[in-house]
């Protein structure tokens, strides 16, 4: 059933392909870098943080004036703040195009759990993040999702009091309060990059930046939606701590939990958003049969014949996992050209994802897969040949 | 050939908002309007983006480096 | 004429192209061999093929960019060129060995790229010499027989 569907959403995803594909030659497809946008729009908000920065008041008393006075009076202020808002937008839509993308073409098999896990940690720090930047602002919009997120964390059992304090610095709204907050925006992005090392750290040429165009297209789709009227960021009513809030304009990319708590309760919210979350980890480890067409075949882990191995570290190059590492030869090889080997190439079973490319690298036939050898394709061939030609 | 014309034609005319928009720019300076100067720079930007794509259809700029060729 | 095409797992979904043999339905002298990556060819197998009598052979990836291992298809793209480069030296036609890349659903795209390659070949002066005549004969036993 699981498998069924996933296959039918692998399908239509590729036939979304087929029509970007006739817009854009396929190495600019967006969707092919959804990785790479991410990255993009993480760097924006980044850069457009640390001016935000230089303008920002953490007391409960100045940050709202702080923020009213980027807005209003300093010229191309709301269209900073607009970046950063946006880019947060399109840094969610991006990263769950990512993870979409990712689950319906099962790039997540074999070593690329690492990636997906530390993607997981991403996508949750990353809506944290946003979630603590709404309320840095300090308005009414900031001011109720902070009394509903305080209500969600008092509704775990035992653990309530004890994460209300450290997500606020004290037990309710104080002076603590927002330089807790600001702490915990700025420290988590940069706890982000570590996390990003983790992501990237088994891939061999991840594509960090998204092709030229996107870049300037989107970061000037961006700052045109800072600009214009309807979508130009403004600033709302201040905060009042005690006076309820009755509405605020929603953000459908970090605030949707926020908006459940009006429907249902928090508990329930919360118990409902960490069960979501805890399956996705899984999603590696739900195993696929394997069907050859479509599916990604277990050919069984590369294997190096030692015997026929040069040490001419071209599969070494090739593995796009980073799953060969040349060893210094322990004992020389039996062909002449192996004879004289300082290297040995060996296949890190950890990494291996058994896609064959080193076998097609080696010039000496010193890589097989156990499960398609030479001899096999040697004789698809054959057969190939030697099959009578189809009657008409 | 009939749809190189037209991506040329695209990018000249695509160019030449691109002057205007910077125009546009200018005159939001001028004028303190950083709603007009901004909002000129995101179209601006777009507009570059989509001249990009129309000079990679036509030919005249290739793949990424990182994709070889 | 026969034609040996390598199609990887990821490419264009041949399931409905095929018939019992493997050969492709549209173009009857083509057989397809299913592989895991399209960078899992090793350019001596494309040799092989031309040397066991095949008068041509190419290999089908993904679209470049959504390779599922990557770089399987660039990988692949530039070592068909360099072997094109060495067949070359050795008198075969280049022409012979064809790289394509097409996606899940390009089956259209896919028979009409190999319906072109087909057409190619036979326009080629038959045969090119012997594909890779060994230079060195083997040392000959049937000679003292």
């Amino acid at each position: 059933m699981y498998r069924r569907a996933l296959t039918w959403l692998l399908r239509q995803t590729l036939k979304l392909d087929v029509s970007i594909n006739r817009v854009y030659p396929t190495d600019w497809n967006p969707l092919y870098y959804t990785g790479g946008l991410s990255h993009f729009f993480l760097f924006v908000l980044v850069i457009s943080g640390i001016l935000l920065l230089f303008y920002y008041v953490a007391s409960l008393d100045g940050a709202y004036a702080s923020v009213r006075y980027l807005t209003e009076q300093v010229p191309y202020g709301f269209i900073l703040r607009g970046i950063h808002r946006y880019a947060a937008d399109g840094f969610i839509i991006a990263v769950l195009l990512h993870l979409f993308r990712n689950w319906f073409t099962d790039r997540y098999l074999f070593a690329r759990d690492g990636p997906w896990i530390s993607g997981m940690f991403l996508l949750i720090l990353g809506g944290f993040i946003g979630i603590n930047g709404y309320q840095m602002v300090w308005d009414q919009r900031a001011q109720a999702i902070t009394e509903i997120f305080v209500a969600i964390l008092q509704s775990i059992p035992l653990a309530g009091a004890a994460l209300v304090r450290l997500f606020l610095g004290s037990e309710g709204i104080s002076g603590a309060m927002l330089p807790r907050i600001l702490f915990l925006h700025v420290g988590t992005a940069s706890f982000l990059y570590m996390l990003l090392w983790w992501h990237y750290v088994r891939i061999r040429h991840p594509k960090i930046w998204p092709p030229a165009t996107w870049v300037l297209a989107l970061l000037g789709l961006v700052i045109l939606l800072s600009a214009l009227p309807g979508t130009r960021p403004t600033a709302g009513a201040a905060a009042q701590p005690g006076v309820p809030v009755t509405s605020y304009p929603l953000d459908v990319f970090f605030l949707l939990p926020f908006w459940l708590v009006s429907y249902l309760p928090p508990i329930v919210v919360g118990v409902g958003l960490t069960v979501l979350l805890l399956l996705g980890y899984v999603i590696p480890y739900l195993q696929r049969e394997e069907e050859p067409q479509m599916g990604v075949r277990h050919a069984g882990i590369a294997q190096v014949i030692d015997g026929n191995c040069t040490g001419c570290e071209l599969c070494y190059y090739d593995c796009p996992y980073d799953a060969i590492v040349m060893v210094p030869s322990p004992h020389p090889g039996l062909t002449k050209a192996a004879a004289n080997r300082k290297l040995l190439a060996a296949v890190m079973d950890s990494r291996c994802v058994e896609c064959g490319i080193c076998i097609g690298a080696c010039p000496f036939e010193a890589l097989e897969l156990p499960k398609f050898l030479e001899a096999d394709l040697t004789r698809r061939i054959a057969e190939a040949i030697q099959a009578q030609p189809a009657t008409a | 050939m009939g749809s190189q014309r037209l991506y040329l034609l695209a990018v000249v005319a695509l160019a030449g908002g691109s002057l205007l928009l910077a125009a546009l720019i200018i005159l939001g300076e001028l004028r303190d309007d950083s709603a007009l100067g901004g909002g000129a720079l995101g179209a601006i930007l777009v507009a570059y983006g989509l001249i990009v794509l129309c000079l990679r259809k036509m030919g005249l700029i290739g793949p990424r480096r990182a994709e070889g060729k | 004429m026969k034609v040996i095409g390598f199609v990887c797992d990821w490419a264009v979904s041949t399931e409905a192209l095929l018939d019992a043999q493997g050969r492709l339905l549209a173009h009857p002298s083509v057989h397809v061999v299913r592989i895991p990556c399209s960078g899992f060819m090793r350019p001596d197998w494309l040799e092989e093929s031309l040397r066991a009598g095949a008068d041509g052979t190419f290999v089908t990836g993904c679209p470049y960019g959504d390779c599922l291992n990557r770089e399987g298809n660039y990988l692949m793209r530039d070592r068909v060129e360099q072997l094109a480069r060495r067949l070359q030296r050795r008198r075969v036609d280049p022409a012979r060995v064809a790289m394509f890349a097409h996606g899940l659903h390009d089956r259209q795209a896919f028979l009409e790229e190999v319906g072109a390659f087909l057409r190619r070949l036979e326009s080629l002066p038959q045969p090119a010499a012997p594909a890779a005549r060994p230079a060195v004969r083997a040392a000959a036993p049937e000679a003292s027989e």
